[in-house]
């Protein structure tokens, strides 16, 4: 059976919406960072970590003076003692209260995490913008260079690097930023390669705008997702690095001394004191966890893909 | 890889020729005519120029020169007794995180949400973020100080083994199972694995036969890094253990600033993670044929 429908004037009556009112937006418009942060401050355990971290961060500026010892008294008395009233963490070889280097060490040892990631992030996000953005020849001997650096074993350049030059801080961060900016070179690249094509970059061009503002106004600013994440990422791991080279003899010298370096002197000792190696691991892992998870959890929340 | 190694050798020898201090350096005045003669036998007066031509050309008929330190010995020597050795560890290494990183990430990824997935992933962030010398540390505290159960250190039965295999493959264990899960966890959710399923495959085949075989891949590119991770873990794990493999030899080599066996050392190194490299790079085609190894651009 067919049902022929009529349509007529009359079956339409207007709603009492105008043409006007349809194109205003009702709700507030969110950015896209303010949806990358709505979506972090769901996700639990990255919000705990950050709060971890800030913790530490705040801990290592004021906790050593929550005692009156210094890092570098030695007390030769009192030393390997166990954690009681008044050494909180007991003391270690030299009769060094281990609360006090604990924090001094959280200083070295932080400082070389956000310092060394700074510094990736100048370099790498510079380079391999200048490469992306220029292209042809640049690009090629640029990239060749990253890609043969790219190819000596990391770790192995670092302790050449060390070994080379007089362990210091200053040192440290040299040999961790020499290379840990590679990666961080070839990501934004192959970003920027992408991004460099669209239209908003052709209307930039034809508006006038040179290079430079072209890189840092409109691609940049749109690769900062992925370059935030990295950026976090290379904070434990120059922490594990630094912690690792500390055990090698290749960190900071006496008497300050990193996290990595503490460990190194508990673990002599471990089988009468392990309070000695128990402090330092501790606020290791418990710093590159904080930091992983935190990273975890930014990544999560820059990639739509993940969102509900 | 043959710039890259030029690149190297030439960066560790004149690295190595800046360094204030060497190996015969030591608190006491050394008489003029011992360190002429010193100099003399390790070819270390001649030119700069020539000394790195010689050296490169001793690179390339795999000679690395005699130890500074330990006369007698020459740093082809240590690289020939510590590498079976740091291969062995390395080795089992790489099986027990393979083992045990697949079939958590496996297992997580198919129990998503579940007690499985949640224990499996909290033990892989912890065995993320521990570094192996803490690991080892604790290890050794717990199994061989607290518990006596094996010896604190050496190396020769398979006993001895345990500790520093278990400390090496914490990072990688976890790294593998971490990856294994994010992997399987996409290729579940993709249409030919629904495909399979509506034309009432078993679960098993669709895992093993289907999935597995597109989920592993990351894992296998991964595998260059995770042995250069294992082989510079090894540097500390073998220290700690007292294992006479090759990292033994770079570290004591590194505190007595015994040149020759570092760059030696060096050297090998990175021509056999090179090596590695290229390996994973053919076994990634050979498993993906989607992968085509051609040169150049398409």
């Amino acid at each position: 059976m067919v049902v022929r429908l009529e349509v007529q004037q009359e079956m339409f009556e207007h709603v009492g919406q105008d043409r006007k009112e349809a194109e205003v937006l009702t709700r507030p418009t969110t950015t896209y960072w303010q949806d990358v942060w709505r979506r972090l401050k769901q996700n639990k355990v990255a919000m705990a970590s950050l709060v971890m971290i800030s913790i530490l961060t705040v801990l290592a500026v004021v906790a050593p003076y929550f005692n009156s010892f210094s890092y570098s008294d030695q007390v030769l008395e009192l030393k390997n003692l166990p954690p009681n009233e008044t050494y909180w963490f007991g003391t270690d070889s030299l009769g060094r209260d281990l609360f006090t280097r604990i924090w001094h060490g959280a200083r070295i040892s932080l400082q070389i995490g956000f310092l060394t990631a700074f510094i990736v992030l100048v370099i790498g996000v510079i380079y391999g913008g200048i490469s992306g953005l220029l292209g042809g020849w640049v690009d090629e001997v640029m990239m060749r260079i990253v890609e043969i650096l790219y190819s000596v074993p990391f770790l192995i350049y670092v302790i050449l690097l060390m070994v080379i030059m007089e362990p210091s801080l200053k040192t440290i961060l040299i040999a961790l930023g020499a290379v840990y900016w590679l990666p961080m070179a070839r990501l934004v690249r192959g970003q920027i390669l992408s991004l460099k094509e669209q239209e908003y970059i052709l209307a930039a061009r034809t508006l006038g705008a040179g290079n430079l503002r072209i890189l840092f106004r409109h691609l940049i600013p749109n690769t900062m997702g992925p370059i935030l994440v990295y950026t976090t990422l290379a904070i434990p791991e120059a922490i594990f690095t630094e912690a690792w080279l500390s055990f090698l003899g290749l960190g900071v010298s006496a008497p300050i001394a990193s996290w990595g370096a503490l460990a190194s002197d508990g673990l002599k000792g471990i089988r009468a004191y392990p309070w000695q190696l128990l402090f330092p691991a501790l606020f290791i892992s418990l710093t590159i966890l904080c930091f992983n998870l935190f990273g975890d959890g930014l990544r999560d929340a820059l990639d739509p893909r993940t969102r509900k | 890889m043959a710039i890259a190694l030029f690149f190297i050798v030439t960066l560790t020898f004149f690295g190595m020729k800046i360094i204030p201090g060497g190996p015969f350096q030591s608190e006491k005045e050394m008489p003029p005519s011992i360190k002429k003669n010193i100099e003399e036998k390790y070819k270390l007066n001649a030119p700069l120029s020539k000394q790195y031509l010689d050296y490169l050309g001793r690179v390339i008929r795999w000679e690395f020169g005699p130890s500074f330190k330990f006369p007698g010995r020459s740093a082809d020597q240590m690289i020939e007794e510590g590498f079976p050795v740091s291969a062995k560890l390395g080795a089992l290494t790489v099986g027990f995180a393979l083992i045990i990183g697949l079939s958590a990430g496996i297992i997580s990824a198919l129990r998503q949400y579940h007690w499985q997935d949640y224990s499996a992933m909290v033990l892989a962030t912890i065995g993320f973020s521990v570094p192996s010398f803490v690991m080892a540390g604790g290890l050794q505290y717990v199994f061989a100080y607290k518990l006596n159960w094996i010896l604190p250190a050496m190396w020769g039965s398979p006993q001895q083994a345990i500790l520093p295999t278990l400390a090496l493959a914490g990072l990688p264990t976890a790294m593998i199972a971490r990856l294994m899960r994010s992997s399987m966890l996409e290729v579940l959710q993709q249409d030919y694995i629904r495909t399979a399923k509506s034309k009432g495959l078993g679960e098993r085949v669709i895992i093993y036969r289907h999935a597995l075989r597109n989920a592993i891949m990351p894992v296998i590119t991964y595998l260059g890094p995770l042995i250069a991770s294992i082989f510079t873990g090894s540097f500390v794990v073998e220290y700690i253990f007292a294992v006479p493999g090759l990292g033994r030899h770079f570290v004591t080599s590194i505190m007595n600033r015994d040149y020759t066996v570092i760059m030696g050392i060096t050297v090998f190194y990175s021509l056999f993670l090179m090596i590695m490299n290229l390996m994973v790079d053919l076994a990634y085609s050979a498993i993906d044929p989607r992968v085509k190894l051609t040169g150049g651009k398409e």
